[in-house]
């Protein structure tokens, strides 16, 4: 719950007119949302940024509806959804009949509320490809510093140290974000590749 | 990755076995991101305009004024605004740009008029001029972008612009980029809008700076750099030369026709940031005294200087930014 209090803290700041509040929220969002735009619209990057600007614009004119009930991230990303399907009727084009498996209702209400249990170990065997792309989907679903810092340690392969000196914070502080960046993780994951195993195991159709 | 290892997470080990696989997740372009965040920024400022004039507006409701309820109503229906007059140009060269809505560009067709909503881009050997219709003169170098918010508000999305408040009162003019905002109290200032840094030169007044990080406000003869965090340096300029050249050639032709010699000094002056000296006060009653006739004036300042200098008798030279008037000593006979 934690984590609504400091979105909706954001949101007030943004609606008072807080300018270091819209850095903010577009440093922590615009990426994010532009990759929740890219998994939906491949190799078209141009289109996923224009999605991603889009949804941005729209949410910063709905803000005042923003309650806290999800996740900021979880409301935009509901917000980009229906930019993209605007975006997609305007060209011409329809939604692939694809669902993703972060879009799997099951899988999507985990994931957002950060309450999967660490429970049961995948037994089916992934697709290398998209277990990957299952990494960046969790990293995304983490507070913005959260998937930073765990992407600069683990993919990029940077130091405690220069973590630090990046977030311009001392040694032992990076160490803790990273720690509770990799338990936050740690519960995201699994209810995504258990979601793909389930779906692999109970042949849920593509919709 | 074995099943193990995707059971403990919390291990060191199989986080760098699990993590270490995936490559950088993707990112928009820099150029992107600093396009997004300027046309997100100005949306949230105007969305947060019309949520403030709501709450007035419902205000006055609850007070009881039975004529505001009309407005308000006027003013709560989703926005159906009348094209706003914010610039007519008045001088340009190259090719001129207005973005379309499919992010396409198309040549300026109609020059006369810019209103809020559009963007201009100029081409690589372009420039323009434009009166500001709230007050002042606003130039545009070559290969820049501007989105004009609404009369008192425009976003610099990459390249220089320069501003001449000309004495105008009332709101300032506010400038947004992507590394920051500019408002300037009273002045001649020159932003240039770099893919990472915002830099903002000022030739005469004021203007303050807000930055993504931090803040600046600096006077005449000061320039002040905005890269990312670190803290603004502030460093003395000249108000001349170098940088500012671009501006004279999209000074607004003006006519001088009947007007004393020390009008179009003046003017020749405010538009190369020199200084003025009269070498004696003969002189000085000189260029106060004849007028001026016709109207062919080269456009640019330094010539159309010359030219009008000559056409009494006296003459300048430039040095160290200040132009100082002599007379030629022939005789009108």
């Amino acid at each position: 719950m934690s984590i609504y209090l400091e979105d909706k803290r954001l949101v007030r700041r943004l609606l008072k007119g807080d300018e270091r509040a819209f850095q903010q929220f577009f440093d922590d969002y615009f990426a994010r949302l532009y990759r929740f735009a890219l998994a939906r619209l491949p190799e078209d990057s141009d289109g996923a940024r224009e999605v991603a600007q889009a949804a941005m614009g729209k949410a910063v004119r709905k803000l005042d509806a923003y309650r806290g009930e999800s996740a900021l991230f979880t409301w935009l990303c509901a917000i980009c959804r229906n930019e993209l399907a605007d975006w997609l009727t305007a060209r011409g084009r329809f939604r692939q009949h694809i669902v993703l498996v972060e879009d799997l209702p099951d899988v999507r209400a985990a994931v957002d509320s950060f309450r999967a249990p660490l429970d049961e170990t995948p037994e089916a065997e992934y697709a290398r490809l998209e277990r990957l792309r299952l990494i960046e989907v969790a990293l995304d679903r983490l507070p913005a510093k959260y998937g930073n810092v765990l992407e600069w340690k683990y993919v990029e392969g940077h130091s405690v140290r220069d973590i630090a000196a990046r977030l311009g914070i001392s040694t032992e502080a990076a160490q803790s974000l990273i720690a509770r960046a990799k338990r936050a993780f740690a519960d995201v994951y699994p209810a995504l590749t258990d979601g793909l195993r389930e779906r692999a195991s109970n042949r849920i159709p593509a919709s | 990755m074995t099943s193990h290892d995707e059971r403990s997470l919390e291990s060191e080990r199989s986080f760098e076995e699990l993590l270490g696989r995936a490559d950088p997740r993707p990112m928009p372009t820099a150029a992107d991101i600093d396009a997004a965040r300027s046309a997100v920024h100005a949306e949230w400022r105007d969305a947060n305009r019309l949520r403030r004039r709501r709450r007035r507006i419902s205000y006055a409701v609850a007070a009881g004024l039975l004529l505001g309820i009309a407005a308000a109503l006027t003013v709560l229906r989703p926005d159906v605004l009348e094209p706003v007059s914010v610039a007519s140009i008045h001088t340009s060269s190259g090719t001129i740009y207005l973005l379309g809505e499919a992010a396409e560009l198309e040549a300026l067709a109609d020059p006369s008029g810019l209103v809020a909503g559009q963007t201009i881009e100029t081409a690589s050997n372009a420039s323009l001029g434009m009166h500001w219709h709230s007050g002042g003169s606003l130039r545009v170098d070559a290969s820049t972008r501007v989105r004009f918010v609404s009369p008192r508000e425009i976003a610099v999305l990459k390249g220089r612009v320069y501003f001449d408040a000309g004495g105008s009162v009332g709101d300032p003019l506010r400038m947004q980029t992507p590394h920051g905002s500019v408002a300037h109290v009273g002045t001649q200032y020159m932003v240039d809008v770099g893919t990472d840094r915002l830099t903002v030169s000022v030739r005469d007044g004021r203007v303050a700076v807000e930055g993504r990080f931090h803040d600046a406000e600096i006077e005449a003869g000061q320039r002040t750099t905005l890269v990312d965090s670190r803290a603004p340096q502030v460093v003395a300029i000249a108000g001349y030369g170098g940088d500012w050249q671009w501006i004279e050639a999209t000074a607004a032709p003006l006519s001088f026709n009947g007007r004393p010699v020390s009008e179009l000094v003046d003017w020749a002056a405010r538009e190369t940031g020199l200084t003025v000296n009269y070498a004696s006060d003969s002189v000085r009653r000189t260029a106060n005294d004849k007028l001026l006739k016709g109207a062919n004036f080269d456009p640019m300042p330094r010539t159309a200087l010359r030219q009008a200098l000559l056409s009494v008798l006296l003459e300048h030279h430039i040095d160290n930014g200040v132009i100082t008037i002599s007379d030629t000593g022939a005789r009108d006979d």
